[in-house]
């Protein structure tokens, strides 16, 4: 036990203490990071070439894909965060902590996407779906406020709360986005 | 005077007070329970505040706050002020409190401005809770069939932002009540502040009464829903200011229990 204890250590060694919000990049945060701009961009590449010039239909593809894309993040995050956090009792690591910006990054895309589609005229299938996509999109920041503010560690517990949230609340933006 | 506006009137006054007593000790001393307690305590008192307003007029404004503060803020809040006091371990109490946020700030929005309201279901001196939803009646194919329009015209809560209050208010009776016991119990077993146990239990009975009356109204039945709401601000409050004078009083119950361990050794 102590052995294991001491490998996690030095896996997830916090080394020299960062500050949250340093702008720099490892490895697994820019693999995250590296993964999301690639899905953009084909999509974007895709869709544009399917959607014959028309930009609303090409926010429409971005905005179903990249929902997708947040669900699929959001449980590999939150399934991370419960390893980390509840498996090895260890703490937030500065690259997970980075991953968390760039899904929430994509989150924000994803909202303004949708508010795009409704400045050009489009309607979601109900009218609570907006308020489920600004919850979706906020889920995150209020937890990463939570964690780089908390004088108790660990507290990898704020991310399992975020990315908890988060997946339910997506899941409840499917029901709700397309038009019957 | 009726009777419903006079619980109202009375239900307003009392949060209000209370409102104020609890806001001004939290300037004084600012814990996250006491603020909030006081949120959870300004939500009740705007929620009673839009009841006496929607017995002489309607108004979307008043008719929304008192949705969504009575039916899905209030509990919560007043909850989440004691999982401030009881619950210290890790950061569980600041990510319960960014998590009420989070709902807040999705279901005001959603009342205000997404929620069909019926303004041909009011009149004045209307009880609200009667009248706040559609009665219906389920047909033997399952469609159903609207016996008497309310203000939220959808029969079914599913879908709608009615749809999160059983959670609310669950999540915060259980948190309020469960933490007034628990509190009561331990001063009870530890034999000390009587004064303060009492006063939990006043908390706790003050909780039950309008969630009870509340799971009422959900099974059909809104007859006690304004007596709920006066009684249950009025034994929150007494609770309150017997905890709150009682503060104290623990240097001596502990002094006291030592003299006496003392004295039995010596």
């Amino acid at each position: 036990m102590a052995e294991s204890s001491v490998r996690s250590k030095k896996i997830y060694a916090q080394g020299t203490p960062e500050r949250p919000f340093d702008l720099r990049f490892t490895l697994p945060d820019g693999l995250i990071l590296a993964g999301t701009l690639v899905f953009l961009v084909g999509v974007l590449v895709h869709e544009y070439g399917q959607a014959g010039g028309s930009s609303y239909l090409v926010l429409k593809s971005l905005h179903f894909h990249f929902s997708r894309y947040g669900l699929g993040m959001a449980l590999a995050m939150l399934g991370l965060a419960f390893y980390v956090g509840i498996v090895r009792k260890d703490d937030v690591t500065p690259w997970f902590r980075r991953g968390t910006y760039v899904v929430f990054g994509s989150m924000v895309l994803q909202a303004l996407s949708g508010f795009a589609m409704m400045a050009m005229g489009g309607v979601p299938g109900a009218p609570e779906h907006v308020f489920y996509g600004v919850g979706t999109m906020l889920s995150l920041p209020f937890f990463i406020f939570v964690e780089v503010t908390a004088s108790k560690r660990p507290s990898m517990g704020s991310y399992i709360w975020g990315f908890f949230l988060m997946v339910g609340i997506i899941v409840r933006c499917f029901g709700t986005g397309p038009v019957v | 005077m009726s009777f419903p506006l006079f619980m109202s009137v009375t239900a307003t006054i009392v949060t209000g007070i209370f409102t104020a007593l609890v806001f001004r000790r939290w300037r004084a001393n600012p814990k996250p329970h006491l603020l909030a307690w006081s949120i959870g305590l300004t939500m009740y008192f705007l929620g009673t505040l839009s009841q006496v307003v929607l017995y002489f007029v309607w108004s979307p404004l008043f008719f929304g706050l008192w949705y969504w503060c009575g039916a899905l803020m209030v509990a919560a809040w007043l909850g989440q002020g004691t999982i401030y006091l009881l619950v210290r371990r890790g950061n569980i109490s600041r990510n319960f409190q960014m998590a009420l946020i989070l709902v807040g700030i999705m279901t005001l929005p959603w009342v205000m401005f997404a929620t069909p309201m019926n303004e041909a279901a009011w009149y004045p001196g209307a009880d609200m809770t009667v009248i706040f939803k559609a009665e219906c009646i389920t047909n033997p194919d399952g469609t159903q069939t609207v016996v008497r329009e309310g203000i939220f015209a959808a029969c079914s809560s599913r879908g709608t932002v009615r749809f999160f209050s059983p959670i609310m208010n669950a999540w915060g009776t259980i948190a309020l009540v469960g933490g007034a016991i628990y509190s009561a119990t331990l001063f009870r077993r530890k034999e000390i502040m009587r004064d303060r146990m009492v006063g939990n239990l006043f908390i706790a009975v003050g909780g039950i009464l309008p969630a009870f009356s509340g799971t009422l109204i959900s099974l059909g039945d809104p007859s006690y829903k304004y007596f709920g709401e006066m009684a249950g601000a009025i034994l929150i409050f007494i609770g309150f200011m017997m905890v709150s004078s009682a503060k104290d009083d623990l240097q001596k119950s502990v002094e006291a229990k030592r003299q006496a361990r003392v004295a039995a050794g010596g």
